[in-house]
């Protein structure tokens, strides 16, 4: 009879998503996995329903503690929409230095903390520390100007308070920026240091034909608008993404998970799909650097994903510093506007991948309807469809040396339910 | 390991053994005044507005008030996440950090670790991108960022609700604390 092994892995902890892995093998043969998400559903759409829509940026920003810009400029953009708002030139440079200060903290702290130490074998960035205390130095200072931008532009760097449907509450004084550039240009040349570094990591030799999926800009590179692009080719107007991308619940997740088109297949969305879909709008650094350490796209190597978010810093630094060079404060910081029934959508880029908001708001201006699709719900799929690819590459008799394995692979994505540390705690289960 | 024992900060009372008793609304504490001791002291409270959870920021305020004008040897910050301390290590010698632990049955008691204090429960972190204190000290170790002198001031708190008030004998004991911290800096 052949041997049944059930790998369980019972939490996946932190605070932005509680989850684990369950792997069912017949003998070797893998008949099942499973990323379960257990941590209780947050309830948020509910909650916008009946609320003023001024009230949105500031409560979807407290969705998530790393990325609250794009969670809060979704809102804003898809409320705008709804609206028929159109924003200056001036505010829209603003919303972009704000995810210029998003991108850096995250990808910082992502990089240098969270998912070098993978390729490096330590447990943690404290672990890794002992023996690279500059890189990871340099994570922290580089993760420090994100907060410092989020802090001047946002009102604090946790879930900023500046963001409103029309523009911020208040433009900042033009010294508070300037006064940011020395650092900025430093950053600049530490993230290009770092990106140079990572190339030197050794990556496991594992590629997918993966459907990546991001926002796509004729001018820019792409953070707070644009089309959604495949790297199949397809491409479609915001407007049409419910039409192509569904959201399902499945019995091991309080998670939605997100698949595409009528196969329900599963797509993957973060830095190396936008990398790999608008590379020729990096900046000019980034590209410069992305030549130099010989990163070729499309890159269907997921852990080579560090690679692009570090491509990713060093384009939020030159981006930033270019605004931040030639800012002037506006001379309107908002857009007025009189609620009026309406329904919009947007989309944006989240460090982590594209986030879709939609929502519909009566005469009163009151939300009667909101939808959220945040990325880690739509890469979830897809990490599941990777583990069992990767799967039969690196399993052994050592269940403990398995899941380390996985979790590397989970980390790729810096999904909101990974850990720097141990966050696979694995359990084995033998029938006969 | 009871979870009720735990700041919101990842410090952790529970089978915790503090270096020095400190508990006690006359306890000894370690800080005595030093005058002619150089070195720039840094003293630091972890809190958030909920409850006993603004146990360290009392006390950080309350020697902020009495520091009229700004010392080069003495800095009181208040700080939302124990990762701030990482910033504003530079040139420290000597680091105070206050901070609430979650325990009903003392509220109001005082503790005190040295660091490394090898007896403080590591825990491990509720999240990836929130490191607790011990894991930033930790970390502040290994980078070569933190002070050869670092004490740990731990206030028993017992409600933790949002937007709450502190217990009165939450406040009562940090402005005893602040006094205590006040008396033992050495004055110019």
């Amino acid at each position: 009879m052949t041997q049944e092994r059930l790998i369980k892995v019972e939490a996946l902890t932190r605070v932005e998503g509680e989850g684990g892995l369950f792997v069912r093998l017949v003998g070797n043969h893998i008949e099942d996995v499973q990323l379960t998400i257990f941590e209780p559903p947050r309830l948020f759409e509910a909650l916008l329903r009946g609320r003023k829509l001024e009230e949105v940026p500031d409560i979807t920003a407290r969705i998530c503690g790393i990325c609250p810009v794009a969670y809060q400029m979704s809102s804003v953009h898809a409320l705008e929409a709804a609206l028929g708002i159109e924003i200056t030139e001036d505010i829209r440079r603003l919303r972009r230095l704000l995810y210029c200060g998003e991108w850096i903290e995250s990808h910082a702290l992502h990089v240098h903390l969270l998912h070098a130490p993978d390729f490096l074998g330590y447990d943690s960035g404290i672990d890794m520390a002992k023996d690279y205390p500059n890189e990871v130095n340099r994570g922290l200072r580089l993760k420090k100007h994100g907060n410092q931008l989020l802090e001047v532009l946002g009102g604090r760097a946790i879930h900023p308070i500046n963001v409103a449907v029309g523009g911020f509450y208040r433009a900042p004084r033009r010294d508070d920026l300037t006064a940011l550039i020395p650092d900025f240009e430093w950053g600049l040349q530490a993230a290009v240091e770092t990106t140079c570094w990572l190339a030197t990591l050794n990556f496991p030799d594992f590629t997918r034909a993966y459907d990546m999926v991001s926002l796509v800009h004729p001018d820019e590179y792409p953070m707070n608008e644009g089309r959604v692009n495949s790297t199949t080719g397809t491409s479609w107007d915001v407007r049409d993404y419910e039409r192509e991308f569904h959201e399902e619940h499945v019995a091991h997740s309080t998670a939605l998970q997100s698949s595409r088109g009528e196969r329900q297949a599963c797509y993957h969305v973060g830095p190396l799909a936008r990398v790999n879909l608008n590379r020729d709008r990096l900046s000019p650094t980034a590209r410069r650097v992305a030549d130099d350490i010989g990163f070729e796209t499309p890159c269907l190597n997921p852990f080579r994903a560090i690679i692009a978010r570090g491509l990713e810093l060093i384009h939020a630094y030159e981006e930033a510093l270019d605004i931040l060079r030639t800012y002037r404060p506006p001379t309107i910081a908002r857009i007025k506007y009189e609620p009026h029934a309406g329904q919009g959508c947007a989309a944006t880029e989240a460090p982590r991948g594209l986030i879709y908001h939609r929502y519909e708001v009566d005469d009163a201006g009151l939300v009667t309807f909101a939808k959220i699709v945040p990325p880690t719900s739509q890469n979830q799929r897809q990490i599941e469809d990777d583990l069992r690819d990767y799967l039969p590459r690196i399993l052994t008799d050592d269940e403990s040396a398995t899941a380390r394995q996985c979790e590397k692979l989970v980390r790729c994505y810096d999904p909101c339910i990974s850990c720097s540390t141990h966050f696979l705690k694995l359990t084995v289960q033998r029938d006969g | 390991m009871d979870d009720s024992e735990q700041s919101p900060h990842g410090l952790i009372k529970g089978q915790c053994q503090h270096d020095a008793p400190a508990s006690g609304r006359s306890q000894n504490h370690s800080l005595t005044r030093r005058t002619g001791e150089t070195g720039s002291r840094l003293v630091v409270g972890i809190g958030s507005p909920h409850g006993d959870d603004q146990a360290g920021w009392l006390v950080a305020s309350e020697l902020q008030r009495r520091l009229v004008s700004p010392s080069e040897t003495l800095a009181c910050r208040l700080a939302k996440s124990p990762s701030d301390l990482l910033d504003w290590l530079e040139d420290v010698t000597h680091l105070i950090v206050c901070d609430s632990y979650d325990s009903p049955t003392e509220l109001g008691e005082l503790r005190l670790w040295h660091w490394p204090a090898d007896r403080l429960l590591r825990t491990r972190s509720s999240s990836s991108h929130q490191l607790g204190l011990l894991n930033v000290l930790d970390l502040a170790t290994n980078i070569g960022r933190l002070p050869s002198r670092v004490e740990i001031w731990a206030i028993g708190g017992g409600r933790f609700s949002p937007e709450t008030e502190p217990s009165p004998l939450v406040r009562e004991a940090c402005q005893r604390l602040a006094f205590q911290l006040w008396e033992g800096f050495p004055r110019a």
